[in-house]
């Protein structure tokens, strides 16, 4: 009896375990990537790549390929973008992943940090351990715990969530607000962001129809709220806000 | 686990078929963090992962064999292999050693879950602390491939890894 219940609890563990595979990595046109044991690398292939780049974390349990479609388009539009492969894709088990991934891109001199989900927590959290190594801090569903606070941290952060999470649902993210550095403003679409004529450091957007996997490529995730736009519309939304975002702050 | 473990050690006993008496069976455990050495066809140097392995262990005068599983973290998440190896044996007394090939079939951890298998050798140092408990130590090398992530990422995955295991055991009989 005592061996069936261990070979039971390895077998939920195995179980619960189990990564989720991409639906959709492409297409990755005017990009140019690169992979190694710690990365997905995605550079601009026409034109000149800027010196501020991008590292980032995966959801909990997602393959770092489901991101590739979505940040592509970020890298096309002159933004290197690196994805950190973390152990057991769990970014709580690498929380600092991104320290070494800094030289991993030529002619970049300075890094955004930003993750999905258990990924932006744990993102949230190496800039809190490591404060100077990153200038901004890009969250995707995702918001810092309550012991990495960042309200002190004096750079600019873009939070996007969405209305359908059923995760990190709308409620909980507007519960986090106070962890994060102000002045903040809440924006309601692209529009409203370009016309911000002060200096907030946190800037919100609620993705109207999305939902927590479309932030990804990785089809439903157990739990979600379920969409009522394409995951293409919800990605085209995030690669604006994000390009929107360090144009806004001059990277 | 101990009457899984006997079980085990029945099934290699059988399938070699030989008279039991000079035949030693032992349960290991140990923990086998993986250095990388290559990804995907170029080198690549880093921490491919780490596993926990739970072996069962026969050996007679020249000869040993073990089967068992191993579970951990790889570089695209997590995996179970079914690590079946044989080889030779030397020395005698409480050191010796043994020099293994393996080949591993087992599952990706992803949904849907995927095959994958490893091959490669390792070399191993048993030392019996006392008539029924032991130490083991063992380094290898390991080519680990997963033919169907590609379909799904559009990147392969093989990795060359080294094996590093340290764990303990139980000669179980003799």
């Amino acid at each position: 009896m005592r061996g069936g219940g261990i070979f039971a609890i390895f077998t939920a563990a195995l179980l619960a375990s189990c990564t989720y595979l991409p639906m959709d990595v492409g297409p990755t046109s005017g990009v140019t990537t690169t992979e190694s044991r710690e990365a997905i690398v995605l550079r601009p292939s026409a034109g000149s790549a800027g010196v501020t780049g991008l590292i980032f974390y995966p959801g909990a349990l997602v393959d770092p390929h489901a991101y590739v479609a979505e940040l592509s388009g970020v890298a096309a539009a002159g933004i290197p973008v690196v994805i950190a492969k973390v152990t057991g894709n769990l970014a709580v088990l690498s929380i600092d992943a991104g320290l070494a991934l800094r030289g991993s891109v030529s002619g970049v001199v300075q890094w955004v940090i930003g993750g999905h989900s258990l990924g932006g927590a744990m993102a949230a959290w190496s800039v809190y351990n490591h404060p100077e190594a990153y200038i901004g801090l890009v969250f995707l569903a995702a918001y810092p715990s309550t012991s990495t606070s960042l309200a002190a941290w004096p750079h600019p952060v873009l939070s996007l969530s969405a209305s359908n999470d059923g995760l990190a649902t709308p409620q909980k993210e507007s519960d986090s607000a106070p962890l994060l550095p102000g002045p903040q403003q809440t924006v309601a679409d692209i529009g409203a962001y370009r016309a911000i004529t002060g200096s907030p450091l946190t800037v919100f957007h609620q993705i109207a129809g999305g939902d927590h996997a479309q932030f990804g490529s990785y089809g439903a995730q157990d739990g979600d709220g379920g969409a009522t736009i394409t995951p293409a519309e919800q990605h085209a939304e995030v690669v604006t806000f994000i390009t929107t975002f360090f144009q806004a702050n001059g990277w | 686990m101990r009457r899984c473990a006997f079980s085990l050690l029945f099934g290699l006993a059988v399938a070699f078929s030989c008279g039991a008496s000079d035949w030693s069976f032992a349960l290991a455990s140990g923990v086998c963090p993986q250095l990388g050495a290559a990804y995907n066809g170029s080198f690549d140097f880093g921490l491919s992962g780490g596993a926990l392995e739970i072996l069962g262990q026969a050996e007679r005068s020249l000869f040993a064999a073990e089967i068992g599983i191993e579970s951990g973290a790889s570089p695209i998440g997590w995996q179970v292999l079914f690590p079946v190896r044989g080889g030779i044996r030397w020395g005698a007394g409480s050191l010796h050693g043994l020099i293994l090939a393996e080949t591993s079939p087992g599952l990706s951890l992803t949904r849907p879950v995927l095959f994958m298998i490893g091959l490669g050798a390792l070399a191993r140092v048993d030392w019996d602390v006392s008539s029924d408990f032991g130490l083991y130590l063992s380094v290898g090398a390991r080519w680990t491939l997963c033919p169907a992530y590609a379909s799904f990422t559009g990147a392969g995955y093989q990795s060359v890894d080294i094996p590093v295991s340290l764990g303990v055991r139980w000669v179980l009989a003799r």
